[in-house]
């Protein structure tokens, strides 16, 4: 009946012991083959360490990866966002595009091509001299002048919308030719897709 | 004998024809000619304690009809004094002899409710009456209104229409952040809100039957074509073909003409009563606004840059024609027609400023007549093609100002502590 009891509790220490090895239980040796059991065990040990760490550190890496292309991702946005914001300015009851303003233009037709979730809105205004409905077409008139170009730059017309704000909204609130020269302008609003 | 008789109806005719010069005024000629007026001092009952009250508002009101020379009693013999406010009670020598045209005379009364008021105005050449109102008043508040109704009826006795006290200005007042559209009275009278946006209100215009207002709205980005009922109190906005809505107007026919950039420029256009392009009236490469008609609708003058610089010019519908009016300046806009489509009013940037000129399309002449300082801006004209109303920063401020088409003045429209721009009046259909 002893016997009966120490082979069904040895039968049962067995299984436990096959069941349990991926936990790494060590199970006390019974036979006399001691040193190739423990060096296979070593070796398996080591081999998952290193796997582990391996893991760890391609895992380190990816997320290093992603913060960097995260980070480009964002400074590019913000430095497009910054080209995009840049103003341009006109002479006095004209709505030609000057040099400077054509090479901002042409700036932002890059950052748009390279961005295509980006939508705009240009907006055109003048300086309070005229009266308010010549400046309201005139306004139409500087930020069309813009959006005309940006198309032949390549950049798709239903991307962007154009709105004429005259003369209410100006950028300094002086009553003189240096305030009056940056109220003359296109400003150029980012909405999203 | 018969020579005789010819000239005494010769002196007959001529002494009426000057009775009657005394009476009217052509306030389309050269504005040299001046009526005396006396306002005696008023007969008022003891309970009423206004007498001051009265002639000054009455001197206020008055001293906006530019062809008014008002008399001071120093200068009347006996101080102008009457024994009573009617016709018996005067002796109209005294104000002969003082020069006087007209002599007003006011009796306040008890009455039926508050009181009651008696306002009459004499010929002293001819010893007659030529308005005589009287109104029974619910309280001390309906004062100033009888005395501006009585002003109206003289305007109307001098002139043949009252433009001044009974058709109202709708003008925009504009704050940071939200704009609103008011309704007054060239002097002043019946401020009142009509309504308040959210965003920008440009160029309101009247109906020529002041019942409808319709104005540029700037809301979110976007033009939107308001159109505001008086009687239902409603705003209706409506989206167009283009992306600007500027300067729309309605025709004595009750349509609405409008500068649209359909084309990718802006050109005028009569829009149907589902608010669809109808017509296309003016076509250029270059901008093309402010449309605006003489009463009978064959003339519409309107601001174009065909020729580099904002110019006026006038479109004649019978000959689809389109005619220069602005030679001199560069900057020529904002023009409105008088009712017989005879005069330009516009605004002229000078080195100093805006100022206002009056072009006679008939002679070609030209007249300067509002001098700053500061802006003076989008001038209107009223239905009697005699006052102008505009709006000038000249107190530091946007403003109403009222002066003629021969730049008399200008009187300050009192319109409290509201900046105000865009004025315009209404032009009824006679």
């Amino acid at each position: 009946m002893k016997i009966k009891v120490l082979v069904v509790v040895g039968l049962f220490l067995g299984v436990l012991t096959v069941g349990c090895a991926k936990k790494k239980v060590v199970v006390p040796a019974t036979t006399g083959d001691t040193s190739v059991s423990e060096q296979t065990q070593g070796s398996e040990i080591k081999g998952l360490k290193e796997l582990q760490e391996k893991r760890a550190r391609e895992l380190q890496e990816l997320k290093e990866k992603e913060l960097k292309e995260k980070q480009a991702k964002e400074a590019s946005k913000e430095e497009a966002l910054k080209i995009i914001g840049e103003r341009i300015f006109f002479d006095f009851d004209s709505y030609e595009l000057k040099p400077e303003a054509r090479q901002v233009l042409q700036k932002k037709a890059e950052v748009l091509k390279a961005h295509p979730d980006l939508m705009l809105i240009i907006e055109g205004h003048c300086d309070e001299r005229g009266t308010e409905e010549y400046n309201l077409a005139l306004g139409e008139k500087r930020a069309r002048a813009a959006y005309e170009f940006l198309i032949l730059l390549g950049v798709e017309a239903n991307r962007m919308q154009i709105v004429s704000y005259g003369e209410e909204y100006p950028l300094d609130p002086g009553h003189n030719e240096t305030a009056w020269a940056k109220n003359r302008r296109d400003e150029f609003k980012i909405v999203k897709k | 004998m018969i020579k005789k008789i010819v000239f005494i109806l010769l002196a007959g005719i001529f002494f009426n024809f000057q009775s009657l010069l005394a009476l009217t005024i052509n306030i389309y000629g050269p504005g040299d000619k001046k009526i005396n007026l006396f306002i005696a001092k008023p007969f008022v009952a003891e309970q009423f304690r206004v007498d001051d009250k009265l002639v000054s508002t009455l001197k206020d009101k008055l001293g906006l009809l530019p062809f008014l020379r008002i008399i001071p009693a120093e200068d009347v013999l006996n101080k102008g004094e009457i024994k009573g406010p009617g016709l018996v009670d005067i002796d109209f020598r005294k104000f002969l002899l003082s020069r006087v045209d007209v002599l007003l005379t006011i009796n306040l009364k008890p009455g039926s409710n508050w009181g009651e008021i008696e306002l009459r105005a004499f010929d002293v050449l001819r010893q007659q009456l030529i308005v005589g109102k009287a109104y029974d008043l619910q309280s001390e508040a309906q004062l100033p209104l009888a005395l501006r109704s009585f002003c109206g009826a003289l305007l109307q006795q001098f002139t043949g229409r009252d433009s001044l006290f009974s058709e109202p200005i709708v003008f925009v007042h504009k704050q940071r952040q939200k704009q609103a559209l008011y309704e007054i009275y060239a002097d002043g009278y019946g401020l009142k809100k009509l309504l308040e946006v959210d965003g920008i209100i440009a160029s309101p215009a009247w109906d020529f039957r002041g019942e409808k207002i319709v104005f540029t709205l700037i809301e979110h980005g976007r033009h939107f074509l308001g159109l505001w009922d008086k009687q239902s109190n409603k705003l209706e906005k409506h989206l167009l073909p283009g992306n600007s809505i500027i300067s729309p107007i309605f025709t004595p026919e009750g349509e609405i003409v409008v500068s649209l950039d359909v084309k990718g420029n802006p050109d005028i256009y009569l829009l149907s009563k589902d608010f669809k392009i109808k017509k296309t009236l003016i076509s250029h490469w270059a901008i093309d606004i402010s449309p605006f008609f003489a009463r009978n609708g064959e003339k519409m003058v309107f601001t174009s840059a065909r020729l580099g610089n904002p110019h006026i010019f006038v479109w004649l519908k019978k000959e689809n024609r389109i005619r220069r009016v602005s030679y001199e300046g560069k900057y020529n806009t904002s023009a409105v027609l008088s009712p017989d489509g005879r005069l330009v009013v516009f605004s002229r940037l000078l080195a100093e400023g805006h100022r206002i000129f009056v072009h006679d399309l008939e002679s070609g002449q030209e007249k300067q007549i509002s001098f700053g300082p500061g802006n003076d801006e989008e001038p209107f004209i009223a239905s009697d093609g005699y006052f102008v109303l505009f709006s000038s920063n000249r107190s530091g401020k946007y403003k109403l100002y009222l002066t003629t088409i021969n730049g008399d003045g200008p009187y300050l429209v009192d319109t409290q502590e509201l900046n105000a721009y865009s004025p315009a009046w209404v032009h009824k259909l006679e």
